[in-house]
């Protein structure tokens, strides 16, 4: 076996070893819960309707269910944490793999230092656990750029097929493929115009492109030809997606990403990915000396992209996945021209780096801070005092003499994801305004309607998100019999 | 006669009514209505309030000697978590009340305590506290408590006590939870004397954690 492909391969033990344990364990971000209950509607009714305002594609649902099934889960209630995030660390590690199809594209060397960072990196460590699309959005990115390059190389028409492929399950994936897309089409038209070699477009390859890409996306959204109506919307919802991305209070400076991932500093803690930044331009600069065109393709890719997603008002820390991982591949080129050229310097260096990365893909998954605000990855995460609530209402429905069936009423405009862990309760109400609490044997309110039931109630304080309290009123004999179970 | 077949028809009509109607109001299993359905939303948005304004509640007026001062000020801190992660043990008695970065000290998840060594006997009436406001969040299982035996095994008065569900194992306590607020969470002490006090927490409503910006102790030296 090659040194190439043994690097790939301890990569991808050490992508496994950092993704893998305790999948169950981070509290469920709304997000998650939210398609974790679309999800559970796929799995009981066969069900899936494309909502052009949110949630996105359909693509990870259709990976999940298979494992669902394989594991025995057939309804929500059955649904579990780690049958979900199972699915983005798979895709998190062949976007590892991909990488022993790029050997002869990015170069042996580059291509496994490049599977390395993609292990060890921070952001892509924590986003292959998380059950939302990034991660795979970024594995279909990946291969649609391989198997274009392919395409430039060879002219072949199945790699014209493959990368429409790509594009179909990119397009079925999230709305942001435009913005990938059309920084994919600066890159290419860049290397279009500058190199001396350029491929023969044919247009029935052109015509087995678009093809591919249309059956894959009418497919996913027509939900294998049972409902028509998520295929238009999917074109539609761009309209949508142009309002949103102002920002619909996720509005952040330009420099957001920047801070996030290169310097991101909280009180004494401070977390940085900027040694892949700093190897991301050696491996600029190494492309343009060296001609490496693939390298000079990733980096008008990179910076195109970079600039659009700092432009559009709208972040999360999700959202810039694409761009990191382009990084990472730079990084790789950027790291292997070090060796190479001060191996001396760059052995001991680029041990510090991965050991830096390791130590900090360790910490931002760790139970101390795998939800914890200042960690960069966490973005309006669900505090663990939410799950600690969902346990004391199950607590309380093992004592009440209508066990799962009591009634709980939840009146809180923000409540989520709550609906994911009361799944099994199948009483539970949602009010976004206090409500008549007649026949609740628990409720669940915001703190600012500050809601106060009399003496027949025991009152307790929960976080929901940091800066976001529930108070649970339990009825006064429940709370007693409760306590009894505590002695 | 004719009035009195009137009237036995009438009698009978009337029982089957009557009949009728109690086999109408046989009785059945009350079922109300399906609860409403959560409604699917989009990515939360970060909540960053700014220090909040105090709640409706009023802190308690207490009436202390003439001379009663903040005995706690620059006074020896110990901890369960000797080495916290951000911040000094010393910040807790330092008379910085900031909530910014570098004024609160972070301990560790689970039941932490930190302790607070007056150098001698005091009588204390009054503790004040801030946990950390720069968030509305609230902490579990809020417990102070002083004595004189600096391992709290002997001579231990618990002066507030909101761990309502003995989740920290010390019993059973009355206090209400409340809200962090930049003006603190003062509490009345009742003059019990003692050279240490104790404050316990077990993580708060945003994280596992437990932040102490700072202690103030009202007291007096015991004569």
């Amino acid at each position: 076996m090659k040194l190439h492909s043994i690097a790939i391969l301890v990569a991808i033990a050490v992508a496994l070893a950092l993704r893998l344990p305790q999948l169950e364990r981070r509290p469920m971000h709304t997000d998650e819960a939210v398609h974790a209950i679309r999800l559970g509607d796929m799995l009981e009714h066969g069900a899936y309707s494309y909502d052009p305002h949110d949630y996105h594609g359909p693509t990870m649902y259709y990976a999940t269910v298979p494992i669902a099934w394989l594991r025995g889960e057939r309804t929500l209630q059955q649904l579990n944490v780690t049958t979900m995030r199972i699915v983005p660390v798979l895709f998190g590690i062949g976007i590892v793999l991909l990488l022993f199809a790029a050997g002869d594209t990015l170069g042996r060397t580059e291509s496994a230092w490049a599977a390395l960072f993609t292990a060890i990196s921070p952001f892509l460590v924590y986003f292959s656990r998380y059950y939302i699309m990034e991660i795979l959005f970024v594995f279909f990115t990946f291969a649609l750029l391989l198997s274009v390059w392919r395409y430039w190389q060879t002219g072949k028409l199945e790699w014209a097929a493959v990368a429409g492929l790509c594009m179909g399950l990119m397009h079925a994936t999230k709305e942001t493929c435009v913005i990938t897309w059309f920084s994919l089409a600066v890159a290419f038209a860049a290397l279009w115009f500058t190199e001396p070699t350029r491929p023969k477009l044919q247009p029935l390859h052109l015509l087995a492109f678009v093809l591919a890409a249309v059956v894959v996306s009418v497919t996913s959204f027509s939900v294998f030809f049972t409902d028509w109506r998520g295929v238009p919307q999917s074109v539609l919802t761009y309209l949508n997606y142009a309002q949103r991305g102002q920002g619909s209070g996720h509005e952040h400076p330009w420099y957001y990403y920047l801070e996030l991932f290169a310097w991101h500093r909280t009180g004494k803690l401070l977390w940085t990915e900027v040694s892949i930044v700093v190897l991301a331009v050696a491996g600029m600069i190494r492309a343009y000396r060296k001609r490496i065109t693939f390298g000079k393709l990733l980096t008008v890719y990179v910076l195109v992209m970079a600039v659009v997603y700092a432009v559009i008002p709208y972040k999360t820390p999700w959202s810039i996945l694409s761009v990191i991982h382009a990084l990472v591949l730079l990084a790789g080129i950027g790291a292997a021209g070090m060796v190479k050229r001060l191996p001396w310097l760059a052995w001991p260096v680029l041990a510090l780096v991965v050991a830096h990365l390791g130590a900090q893909s360790i910490r931002v998954n760790s139970d101390r801070f795998e939800c914890d605000e200042r960690n960069p990855c966490v973005y309006s995460h669900t505090s663990r005092d939410a799950v600690r609530l969902a346990d004391r209402v199950h607590a309380i429905s093992a004592v009440a003499p209508d066990g799962r069936a009591m009634f709980v009423k939840i009146m809180a405009k923000e409540y989520w994801p709550m609906p994911w862990y009361l799944r099994d309760l199948p009483n539970v109400g949602y009010w976004d305004k206090p409500a008549d609490p007649a026949g609740a044997s628990v409720i669940i309110s915001s703190s600012e309607f500050d809601l106060d039931f009399g003496d027949g109630w025991q009152t307790e304080l929960f976080g929901l998100r940091p800066g976001i309290l529930l108070q649970v009123h339990i009825r006064r004999d429940l709370w007693q019999k409760f306590l009894e179970t505590r002695k | 006669m004719k009035n009195s077949q009137y009237i036995a028809a009438l009698f009978v009509a009337a029982l089957l009514f009557t009949n009728c109607t109690r086999a109408e109001e046989k009785k059945v299993e009350l079922r109300l209505d399906p609860p409403p359905k959560p409604m699917f939303v989009g990515t939360p948005m970060p909540v960053k309030l700014p220090n909040m304004e105090a709640p409706n509640t009023t802190p308690p007026k207490i009436m202390v000697p003439e001379g009663t001062m903040n005995v706690a000020k620059g006074k020896k801190v110990t901890s369960s978590d000797s080495a916290p992660v951000i911040g000094e043990l010393t910040m807790i008695t330092d008379g910085d009340k900031e909530a910014s970065d570098g004024s609160y000290v972070e301990l560790g998840p689970g039941l932490q305590w930190i302790q607070i060594d007056l150098g001698a006997k005091h009588t204390v009436y009054a503790v004040a506290l801030w946990h950390y406001h720069s968030q509305a969040r609230a902490y579990h299982d809020v417990i102070v408590q002083v004595s004189d035996d600096q391992d709290f095994v002997t001579d231990v008065k618990t002066i507030f006590n909101n761990d309502h569900d003995n989740s920290a194992g010390m019993g059973i306590g009355n206090d209400k939870a409340y809200i962090e607020v930049n003006t603190g969470r003062l509490i009345n002490a009742k003059a019990v004397a003692g050279r240490y006090v104790r404050l316990y927490s077990k993580g708060n409503t945003s994280n596992e954690m437990n932040h102490y910006i700072e202690v103030e102790v009202y007291g007096q030296p015991s004569k």
